[in-house]
């Protein structure tokens, strides 16, 4: 696991402003704004003026809360440091740290996934999703249907035509 | 096949992820992984089909993965002499749609078919008497083929050569019973430019989201820096090009509209414009990329470049080829630079629709190095599907054109 780095300067840590936010078991989260503000939902929040003291968010709990913030601080931090260093060096980390942050099992990345997408974490939303779809990719349907929890409802014949109209998806 | 629908209504496609996300998720699949997935139950049959992932690739800004022929006649305007058909790369096979409800339209303008998430734009020229030109719009949902019924045409495995593949010659046009159609005939409406002072010709097209972005162009003998967006219902203005351009390539780069080269006349003549402009929706205005457009990338005979997405990077596409050279004292009069092209990603395909010298509609499937090479026409075999298509003759392609759907 990626341990989530201490303090690394963030982009104004001085001066930047806190947010609160609490879990649907009712845990405290104290995040910079910046971070804060990866989410789209959070920001539509602070704009509309409910950005007051803490933000409630129903819909997720503390455990995945704290692994969304991961996420969120490390993309701030990798946006500043983009802005400094330039894209190309900031591009290959990114790529390496979302790689190594998003192995996770199914179960874990499903409630990333509704997170995501009730915090409206686009980049997050794109890097879970397409994990699904890197999951599946290669595997045989017998493999898919494991990892998926999915119950193979084609009658022998189905499965008999299937195979035979795709036979060259199980070389 | 679609029968067994109420009974997969209760199946969730993941179980322990709504049906929303779960599609989200599966729209990340490419192509060439579907078809394996499709067989892991009866809900995934049905979910994974190009009808249901299409849009939702759209609004993802994925790259597509459906290739849409059109083709009609351009001497005769009865509607008989219409064909409509949509080539599947993965399938490798050509259906035919129904003729539209066409009686006036001529001409098809071949570089100006764009799909939006909702709708397909044809340019037309609508009939003879009627010097401006017309907008058709279509449904986008009319031309959707429905998940792989008809998958006994496909190609052969993934590595192979195109020329090696048997299957090529069964691919028929008879399969019309699996699209998606709605009714008999095409529907559509005409759209008319939104006046007469922006009725350009040769401009950039680009389709981003639901909207229609016409960018540049020609009115009268002027290029025009002019923009404006059609969303199905309405045209708006938007900011004009910092470099007044026609003939540019119009491109969806991550979700941002790009416009890049084109020509202009300067003081000596016809000049290829070496600028890139990309849209930016915050500060509604253009943002010009100096010299990011290399001069070869664009000839001043060929009509419009094409560039493309690949692994999330932006391409010029640029397939080298001899000139050819007529007339006398090597001067060149004639170039065979007026093609169209399309790429589709997974499987990696080239799409070429040639109607210049030799009238061909092909493909070929390059290897992923070939592509990072400069001189790559020599390396591609090429496969002519045009007459195994039924398309093959001048009529049927001199007024087509190839649109990602």
């Amino acid at each position: 696991m990626a341990s989530s780095s201490s303090s690394l300067p963030s982009p104004s840590s001085s001066s930047s402003k806190k947010f609160i936010l609490r879990s649907s078991d009712g845990k405290h989260f104290e995040v910079d704004e910046a971070v804060a503000l990866q989410s789209e939902m959070i920001k539509q929040m602070v704009e509309d003026g409910f950005g007051g003291d803490v933000i409630p968010l129903l819909n997720v709990s503390s455990i995945v809360l704290s692994k969304v913030i991961d996420y969120c601080k490390k993309h701030v931090e990798l946006d500043f440091k983009k802005k400094m260093d330039g894209d190309n060096e900031a591009h290959e980390e990114i790529k390496n740290w979302d790689s190594e942050y998003i192995n996770v099992g199914v179960d874990e990345l499903y409630h990333l996934i509704m997170a995501a997408n009730y915090l409206h974490i686009k980049g997050l939303l794109d890097l879970t999703c397409q994990k699904v779809a890197d999951i599946i990719k290669g595997k045989q349907p017998e493999q898919i249907r494991k990892i998926f929890n999915i119950e193979n409802d084609f009658t022998p014949e189905e499965e008999q035509e299937i195979r035979k109209e795709h036979s060259w998806a199980f070389e | 096949m679609e029968g067994e629908a109420a009974a997969a209504e209760a199946t969730p496609i993941i179980p322990g992820l709504p049906d929303d996300l779960a599609l989200l998720c599966l729209a990340h699949l490419s192509h060439s992984h579907l078809a394996s997935a499709r067989s892991t139950s009866r809900i995934w049959r049905a979910t994974l089909s190009p009808s249901i992932l299409n849009p939702i690739r759209k609004s993802l800004n994925l790259p597509s993965q459906q290739l849409l022929f059109l083709s009609l006649s351009p001497s005769d305007s009865s509607a008989d002499e219409l064909h409509w058909c949509i080539v599947d790369p993965l399938y490798h096979r050509c259906l035919s749609l129904p003729k539209p409800a066409a009686d006036t339209l001529t001409s098809l303008l071949s570089r100006r078919a764009i799909s939006t998430t909702g709708h397909i734009f044809l340019h037309f020229i609508r009939s003879l008497d009627e010097p401006y030109l017309s907008l058709i719009l279509f449904s986008v949902e009319q031309f959707v083929i429905n998940s792989g019924a008809a998958a006994a045409h496909h190609m052969a495995g993934s590595s192979q050569a195109p020329d090696v593949d048997a299957a090529a010659t069964s691919t028929c046009q008879g399969n019309t019973d699996s699209c998606l159609l709605k009714g008999e005939e095409l529907a559509y409406d005409i759209i008319q430019v939104p006046n007469e002072d922006f009725n350009p010709l040769w401009s950039a097209w680009v389709g981003l989201g639901s909207r229609l972005v016409v960018a540049g162009g020609t009115i009268g003998n002027q290029a025009t820096s002019m923009t404006m967006t059609f969303d199905g219902c309405q045209w708006n203005k938007l900011a004009q090009l910092n470099e007044p351009r026609f003939m540019a390539a119009g491109f969806v780069f991550k979700g941002e509209v790009w416009v890049l080269g084109g020509k202009r006349l300067g003081g000596a003549g016809l000049e290829i414009v070496s600028s890139g402009e990309v849209f930016m929706p915050k500060l509604q205005k253009w943002h010009l990329v100096p010299e990011m457009w290399p001069k070869h990338l664009q000839s001043l005979e060929e009509k419009v470049p094409c560039v493309v997405c690949f692994k999330g990077r932006m391409f010029g596409l640029k397939i080298g080829r001899t000139y050819v050279e007529k007339g006398f004292k090597g001067k060149i009069l004639g170039v065979e630079e007026d093609s169209l092209w399309a790429l589709t990603e997974e499987p990696f395909m080239i799409f070429e629709l040639e109607t210049s010298v030799e009238m061909a509609l092909k493909w070929a499937r390059p290897s992923e190095e070939t592509v990072q090479t400069r001189e790559i026409r020599g390396q591609l075999s090429w496969k002519r599907i045009d007459s195994e298509l039924g398309l093959d003759g001048f009529q049927r392609l001199i007024d087509s054109t190839l649109i990602h759907l």
